[in-house]
């Protein structure tokens, strides 16, 4: 089929449902994107941590993690209004016309961390890819040792999948919220997801981290992973660079010999350690 | 081995001409109006052969934008020629379909060069920027060509090299005559006199390390992209919307790492927002990184980002060659 020959043709998609997830001046909203083709769309296999592009016609492509767990009967994304692309989608109904290209990427090494406790640390849009990677372990949660789940968000406005995450607060025995500063009513954490992290401090034993949020969080989640004594080999997060082919051809996403699109944009800090100017 | 007798090249590129979309040197690129005689005299163009295989701008589909559907069609493409391409040039394009092949294979690259037929020239006369023999070429390097060729006295001797090359020898065979043994024996020597000729430095990679003084030299830079618009080897793009009134194109066409807003993120983060970050990525990739990946350089020595920098930023200097 020419659709799979030419890794630059998009599927035709349609977006089938958009819920308002942060509103603000950079708000969020989640797109529920189905393939038209029914077959594609059930072979459509991917990997928690993995993308799609999604493209408008005469607007362009833009890249995004994919939110919603392998599973599910569609791809889900998350997308912060920023520029032509994300501005265009922002401005789509239910029922409009995407294009997908995908699944772009390496995703999580989910088999590798089989048997392993899981920490899951988020921050903002971040969730994005965890979210996938959360479902994905309660479906296979007999392979998974104990779950941690930390988010955070700048207020309590600007936490994406809200309900979902306090439904998570109330299933998991160790589920963390956590907003910058203090709001009225708020009864949950107050701080940055760092400093949420020292006082919850999981255990490193036979555990992996995996973090994902805004650079300077990762940056300081690292840190404290270290003080925490988990290795670099146990922590895990993802990368962004600016996108165009997805396919390492184009050029612009490199750190060293790795691309993020393909190499990446998971990678163990273990790799990232040793590479120059990794933000 | 065939020899054409120079008197009959008028006849040879018109034979071919019925056949193929035959491109040959001018002073500044490849193009299908060339002067005969010329060509076969032109060391190389200002521009690398590498737009054959991978355009300046290259439509990848085209769009119906009041139904927003994509348009496929699949036109058949003639098949081009290269004639007189340059040992360097055809290197440039080997380094590229490394790039375009691995992994994902890229169908636009490959149905170009999959079209392309290559009856490469010995260089006889390199120039005073021509170092492709420090990069582990010579100016009569052939992988890649379907054709040899070397420029001897009154004649052009040939060698095919793959069944596609023997084929275009056919083709023009009427003109051909079997090389004289002194020919043959001629050709070697020029190959061997060019070789000669070519400055030979001894790189030292070894200086390209991220906290190098030799970045220093960026100072200068104009981010102009003259460098890497010239280079046979650099292949980045861009991915672009292009939309007429009710119709469109999503194109690709080439952009430049030494361009600031070529890794600007829509956060307005930008990880090479300076030129020395910019500098040292383009040459670190070719001599570094692009070495880790497949064990050689992604530089053939072709000299025209030395030539042509505007401020005189020299490889040559930066790895160490003086
Ligand atoms: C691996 C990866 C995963 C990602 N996952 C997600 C995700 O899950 N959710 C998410 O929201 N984002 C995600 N992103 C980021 C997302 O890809 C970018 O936000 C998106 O590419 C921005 O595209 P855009 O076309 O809207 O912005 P662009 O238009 O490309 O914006 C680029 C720059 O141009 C400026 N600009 C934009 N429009 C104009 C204009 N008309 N005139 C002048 N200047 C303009 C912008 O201000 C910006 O600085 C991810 C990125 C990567 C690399
Ligand atoms: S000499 Fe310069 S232009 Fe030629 S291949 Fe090397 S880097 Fe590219
Ligand atoms: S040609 Fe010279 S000035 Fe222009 S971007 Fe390249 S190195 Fe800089
Ligand atoms: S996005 Fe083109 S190389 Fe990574």
């Amino acid at each position: 089929m020419v659709l799979q020959l030419n890794p630059y043709l998009p599927y035709p998609a349609y977006i089938r449902g958009i819920r308002d997830e942060v509103l603000d001046k950079r708000p969020i909203k989640t797109f529920t994107i189905e393939l038209k083709d029914e077959k594609l769309m059930k072979n459509f296999t991917f990997k928690p941590g993995q993308c799609v592009m999604v493209g408008i016609i005469g607007v362009g492509e833009a890249i995004f993690a994919i939110a919603s767990p392998p599973n599910a009967d569609c791809i889900e994304i998350s997308v912060m209004k920023m520029g032509r692309v994300t501005t265009a989608l922002h401005n789509c109904n239910v029922g409009d016309k995407v294009f997908v290209r995908g699944p772009i990427g390496n995703g999580f090494p989910v088999e590798e961390w089989e048997g392993k406790n899981i920490v899951l640390i988020a921050g903002g849009i971040g969730i994005t890819p965890l979210r996938s990677l959360y479902y994905y372990i309660c479906d296979n949660r007999g392979k998974y040792g104990e779950l941690t789940f930390i988010y955070g968000a700048r207020s309590s406005k600007d936490l994406c999948f809200k309900e979902e995450i306090f439904e998570i607060e109330r299933k998991e025995k160790t589920c963390h919220i956590t907003i910058d500063f203090e709001e009225e009513g708020w009864t949950r954490h107050v701080g940055f997801v760092p400093d949420v992290l020292m006082k919850v401090s999981p255990s490193p034993k036979n555990s992996v981290a995996i973090t994902c949020g805004p650079p300077i969080m990762i940056r300081y989640v690292i840190q404290n992973l270290h003080k925490l004594g988990f290795k670099p080999s146990q922590i895990y997060t993802t990368l962004e660079k600016r996108m165009k082919c997805g396919i390492g051809k184009c050029g612009r996403c490199n750190i060293g010999s790795l691309y993020v699109c393909k190499d990446g944009p998971v990678f163990s800090y273990e790799t990232l350690q040793k590479l120059p100017e990794v933000f | 081995m065939k020899a054409l007798d120079k008197a009959n090249l008028d006849k040879f590129v018109e034979l071919l001409s019925e056949e193929f979309n035959v491109y040959s040197i001018t002073d500044t690129d490849f193009s299908t109006d060339f002067d005969n005689n010329k060509a076969l005299e032109i060391l190389k163009p200002i521009k690398s052969a590498k737009e054959i295989v991978f355009p300046q701008t290259e439509p990848l589909f085209k769009f119906d934008l009041v139904g927003k559907e994509i348009v496929v069609n699949e036109k058949q493409n003639s098949t081009n020629l290269m004639l007189w391409i340059k040992p360097c040039d055809v290197r440039g394009i080997n380094i590229l379909k490394k790039v375009f092949e691995k992994d994902v294979k890229d169908v636009y690259f490959a149905n170009k060069l999959n079209n392309t037929i290559f009856v490469g020239l010995a260089c006889n006369n390199p120039s005073r920027n021509c170092f492709c023999t420090s990069v582990s070429i010579t100016p009569y390097y052939k992988e890649g060509m379907d054709v040899f060729a070397t420029s001897v006295n009154g004649a052009i001797i040939f060698e095919a090299l793959t069944e596609k090359g023997k084929e275009v020898l056919e083709k023009v065979n009427s003109l051909l005559r079997d090389a004289t043994k002194d020919e043959v024996e001629k050709a070697k020597e020029i190959h061997l006199q060019a070789e000669n000729k070519v400055r030979r430095y001894n790189f030292n990679t070894s200086r390209l390390t991220w906290d190098s003084d030799v970045w220093r030299i960026s100072e200068i830079c104009l981010s102009c992209g003259i460098c890497t618009y010239l280079c046979p080897t650099c292949h980045c793009f861009d991915i672009i919307d292009e939309n007429y009134v009710y119709e469109g194109e999503r194109i690709r066409i080439w952009d430049s790492c030494m361009y600031s807003e070529y890794t600007l993120q829509a956060s307005g983060h930008n990880p090479r927002a300076y030129r020395l970050q910019r500098l040292r990525n383009r040459i670190m990739h070719k001599f570094v990184w692009f070495k880790e990946m497949f064990d050689e350089y992604a530089c053939t020595g072709c000299g025209r980002c030395v030539s042509y920098c505007p401020v005189n930023i020299s490889l040559i200097e930066i790895l160490g060659g003086v």
